[in-house]
């Protein structure tokens, strides 16, 4: 039986990482006949690619669609990552890594890292990071299967990937079209909406070709060519909280260092610069506020600090840290830039775009546009930029940096409500407060609460609760267990080599 | 560190529940934890809860606070529940049930719901709940914990139990939390003292003797006898929300009974022109509570078919703001749900063995409380709005039921029946204590259909979900044929460690 409401038609606005992701999520459903999907992408524009370090569930998305990995990683010159290394963020000299994964096991009611605040009181615990077997892989520079020997539940390996996003969008557009997601190449110069209710009827083309749909998806970047041209949906501005405003990015050679397991984050004076080492490559930005350093200094910054040569020109990029008010108007969905930006501190942008599709798909509409489907839809993805973006807040507001300016300003700022609650409880006993169906887990709190030295001022009671010799040894137990599960892991450049060797460039 | 000293008011369930919870993870460390054991019946979790239904993860409450789960049937005169046949809730007199634990898989995104919707659009007739391994046992009065082998289908099977509440505390949760050190002080609560600053500054015994804490808990029942008392320095934040305007049915009346009959596995609830019937089978005995409007049956009436249990006024609501100051109210002192929920103890256990974790002493306690609070709500909400579901969707011809449907629900319970009435589908509650694919089932159970299913439903290949389908209820007949009897499982259960 065939719904006489059903969308038959749907047209992505946009070819980058998010046009293809949403196209091959949907493909299920043109492959089968039901729907035809359409993506209109233009050759003469060029695709954003800032999202070329990932976290974890994008193995999930990948999974979903049937994508096998290590084809995958050799299309798209990927590598490994286990979390990401943070120099100089609470004060110059100073690192720590973010790592994927848990800091032990909790021992009966007692949290894991409350034990070790005890312990570490009285000098009897290691650095928090020998216990994340993550962490210490990532300074070990090793990725791959633990040895069956060192297997233990206190060694489970959790990654994500680095690649060249371009790769995986083109990646991905092989996969849609073969499952009958059709390809119209051209610019949009006209959007065409319903007289009555402003909905959009049909984008036209250069060539005057009309492409008509019931449900619009913008991917098309940050300026929101539907939702924000068309629509007016408006926009949310987080530049209070997040002052950077511009990027400037550029490929580098490999250095000495080489193809580390995770992403590189360094504090610079007026902001931040990422790291991705990709198998051909490696990817650099500086990420800046334009109000404390000018774009020529930015370069500069940026170049003199390439572990190889240059392999392109410095590419800037602007931006407006914030959220479109409403990510879902009428018949039109943004994804990915069109939707909002946050900056790429945590690898968040393509997770962005996937729980996007993910929401979309769970609440997919019908041609009679239901507004309370669209508010769920929009309540719930405002929920889960915000709980990024206040994570991506700690990281700035918890800095030791005296003296410079931009960082003198995020310490001493007001940060959003929903962020003070969290500290306050974490400061006082460690305790971590988190949203169930939030992103980051509360690992990843710790990792950076400990990490930029948000030092609370005591511990769970309840941890006082064993013999403190039990607990030392509870402690070492895991530390020995991480060290034995690392030692039995292949180094990440051996692991590549053996097994995803990315095609020639 | 000094370790605090906590003073729970009221030794019914909630009180020594709340012992339990603190008493284990803090044995050790010097906090003094005692429990004022009030005379009189346990109204700790409300009046119509002398006889209770847990939610499954009563299972993992009860291994958090140590307390093996056939120990806790035992004392309890417990009997398990795998579901709740609810019947006449859509003006026939067609039964439904609400199976526990799973029900088929999701497929790519794809819940089993939708697929079984997209094989009734085909044709077929099998419903969700022909699925479910629970159902299909609970019909033929069988039962089994589930095993640890995913592959077999009885894992898929969960439940829930019936308690005794006195029983239960009397028999288990008092003297576990004494043999944990747990001080037990008998006599009635007198007056609270109050500080300047609106904390509490020690409770007084009817007998004259002054009780001194850190944190004061308020176990006391609907009297809220502590938090009460905080009312009027806090105004507005601990503040009782009244949840009457949801409900017509206003009288409500809970007895245990005895009852020789063999347990059914499953919960009874029966919709009446007068209001409903809920029926928990015990060992030995059994659990009833009627709730009915006064406009359409009298007390007297009611108190017959109740063995002469007196009813009362239905008083459900909650607090926004359990933790106040540095008193805590659990059980019915903070919340009282409609027994539909089947809550009571799930927010009890809830808020036990959150405070376990949140114990603010020594320090401040603002940001524990603020992140106690806004869980409970969560938490609250939901017991509200799934018991709220019966009365919304009922289809009863009576006066009083068209009541209950008009009831206006509150806001995402609004959203809630738009999507579903739309496309059957569910929308997340965060922190509830229902997952998505019971609030489906309940929909589902009570004739809610969507006007059509996802039609990512119809991506997937039709012979194949009709092999699925068919093989699934093919193995949980199997399934349900080979387990034992409740009665007989209950049994062994009982007769564990010999007699008692």
């Amino acid at each position: 039986m065939r719904d006489p409401d059903a969308i038959t038609k749907v047209v992505i606005v946009g070819g980058g990482t998010a046009g293809w992701m949403a196209a091959a999520a949907l493909s299920r459903m043109s492959g089968s006949g039901l729907m035809e999907v359409t993506l209109v992408e233009s050759d003469a524009i060029g695709i954003v690619g800032v999202g070329e370090a990932t976290i974890p569930p994008i193995r999930h998305f990948n999974e979903i669609i049937g994508i096998d990995e290590r084809d995958f990683i050799r299309a798209t010159q990927g590598a490994f990552k286990l979390g990401i290394e943070f120099r100089g963020w609470t004060r110059p000299g100073h690192r720590y890594i973010h790592p994927f994964g848990p800091y032990g096991a909790d021992i009966g009611a007692v949290k894991f890292h409350q034990h070790w605040l005890r312990m570490r009181a009285v000098g009897r615990a290691a650095d928090i990071e020998d216990y994340n077997l993550c962490a210490v892989a990532s300074r070990q520079g090793r990725f791959g299967p633990v040895a069956p020997q060192a297997r233990s539940p206190l060694a489970q390996l959790h990654w994500a990937y680095h690649f060249d996003a371009s790769l995986y969008a083109k990646y991905l557009r092989a996969f849609s079209e073969a499952h009958g997601v059709v390809r119209r190449e051209g610019r949009i110069t006209r959007v065409h909406q319903r007289a009555e209710d402003g909905f959009i009827e049909a984008v036209e083309l250069e060539s005057g070709e009309r492409v008509e749909g019931e449900l619009f998806i913008d991917c098309s970047g940050f300026r929101g060519l539907l939702i924000e041209q068309t629509l007016k949906a408006g926009y949310e501005d987080w530049t209070g909280w997040l002052p950077c405003d511009r990027a400037m990015a550029v490929p580098c050679a490999h250095g000495a260092e080489g193809l580390t397991p995770y992403t590189r984050s360094t504090a610079r004076e007026a902001g931040w610069q990422w790291r991705i080492p990709l198998q051909h490559r490696v990817g650099n930005g500086y990420v800046y506020s334009s109000a404390h350093i000018s774009d020529d200094e930015a370069t500069a910054t940026l170049l003199a600090s390439l572990e190889g040569e240059a392999q392109a020109d410095p590419r800037p990029l602007r931006f407006t840290t914030g959220q479109r008010k409403s990510a879902w108007v009428k018949n039109c969905v943004a994804l990915g830039l069109a939707s909002g930006f946050l900056e790429p501190l945590e690898s968040t942008s393509i997770h962005m775009i996937q729980t996007g599709i993910t929401r979309l798909l769970h609440l997919f509409p019908d041609r009679g546009f239901d507004a309370r489907g669209i508010a769920e839809y929009n309540r719930l993805t405002a929920r889960h930029a915000a709980q990024i973006r206040d994570f991506i807040i700690l990281h700035y507001h918890a800095n030791q940096r005296a003296g410079e300016p931009l960082w003198d300003a995020c310490r001493t700022m007001a940060v959003p409500d929903s962020l003070q609650r969290r500290l306050d409880l974490f400061r006082l006993k460690g305790r971590i407060s988190r949203d169930e169906d939030e992103l980051f887990a509360e690992p990843s709190w710790l990792a950076v609460y400990l990490g930029q030295e948000v030092v609370p001022e005591g511990w769970d009671p309840i941890a006082d609760a064993a013999p403190a010799d039990d607990i030392a040894a509870a402690l070492e137990q895991v530390r020995n267990a991480v060290l034995a599960g690392t030692a039995s892991m292949p180094l990440h450049s051996d692991f590549i080599a053996r097994h995803c060797r990315a095609h020639a460039a | 560190m000094s370790a605090p000293a906590i003073l729970i008011a009221g030794g019914g369930m909630a009180g020594w529940t709340t012992a339990l919870a603190l008493a284990r993870p803090f044995r050790g460390t010097g906090a003094r934890i005692a429990v004022i054991d009030t005379p009189g019946p346990d109204v700790s979790l409300g009046p119509l809860a002398p006889a209770i239904a847990t939610l499954p993860s009563a299972q993992d409450a009860h291994w958090a606070l140590g307390l093996p789960e056939h120990r806790v049937v035992r004392a309890g005169r417990g009997a398990y529940r795998l579901g709740e046949f609810w019947r006449g809730w859509d003006g026939r007199e067609a039964a439904a049930f609400l199976p526990f634990g799973e029900v088929g898989a999701d497929i790519g995104g794809v819940r089993f719901h939708q697929q079984v919707a997209r094989l009734q659009a085909l044709g077929e007739t099998a419903s969700l709940a022909d699925h479910a391994l629970s159902s299909l046992a609970a019909a033929a009065g069988r039962f089994a914990i589930p095993p640890h082998d995913a592959a077999d289908i009885r894992a898929t099977l969960d439940h829930g139990l019936h308690l005794d509440a006195e029983a239960l505390t009397g028999a288990l949760l008092r003297p576990v939390a004494l043999a944990m050190g747990v001080t037990r002080i008998e006599g009635g609560i007198g007056e609270v003292e109050l500080c300047t600053d609106g904390l509490i500054a020690a409770l007084r015994l009817d007998d004259g003797r002054r009780e001194t804490a850190d944190l004061f808990i308020d176990a006391t029942g609907p009297d809220a006898r502590l938090i009460g008392a905080l009312e009027a320095a806090w105004e507005d934040e601990a503040a009782w929300e009244d949840w009457a305007a949801l409900s017509p049915f206003d009288r409500a009346a809970a007895v245990i009974r005895p009852d020789t009959a063999e347990p059914a596995p499953f919960t009874r609830d029966a919709a009446h022109p007068w209001g409903w019937r809920r029926t928990m089978p015990l060992n030995g005995a059994r659990g009833e509570i009627v709730m009915f409007a006064s406009r359409h049956m009298k007390d007297e009436r009611a108190s017959q078919m109740m063995g002469g249990a007196e009813p009362a006024a239905v008083t459900s609501g909650r607090r926004l703001s359990p933790w106040t100051g540095n008193c805590v109210a659990v059980g019915a002192a903070a919340a009282i749900p409609d027994p539909l929920a089947s809550a009571e103890l799930a927010l009890v256990h809830a808020a036990a063995l959150r405070l376990a974790r949140l114990v603010p002493w020594p320090g401040g306690w603002r940001a524990e409380a603020e992140e106690f609070n806004r869980l409970w709500r969560h938490e609250t909400e939901s017991a509200r709005d799934f018991a709220l579901l019966r009365h919304l969707l009922n289809r009863r011809p009576e006066k009083v039921w068209a009541a209950a449907r008009e009831a206006s629900a509150p806001e995402p319970m609004d959203r809630r029946l738009a999507l579903f009435a739309a496309r059957g589908r569910i929308i997340r509650t965060e922190h509830g204590l229902y997952d998505d694919a019971l609030w489906a089932r309940a929909f589902i159970a009570l004739g809610a259909r969507p006007r059509h299913h996802d039609p990512l439903a119809d991506g997937l290949d039709a012979g194949m979900l009709k092999a699925r389908s068919a093989r699934i209820r093919e193995l949980a007949a199997r399934a349900a044929a080979s387990m034992p009897r409740h009665g007989d499982f209950l049994a062994r259960v009982n007769a564990q460690d010999g007699p008692r």
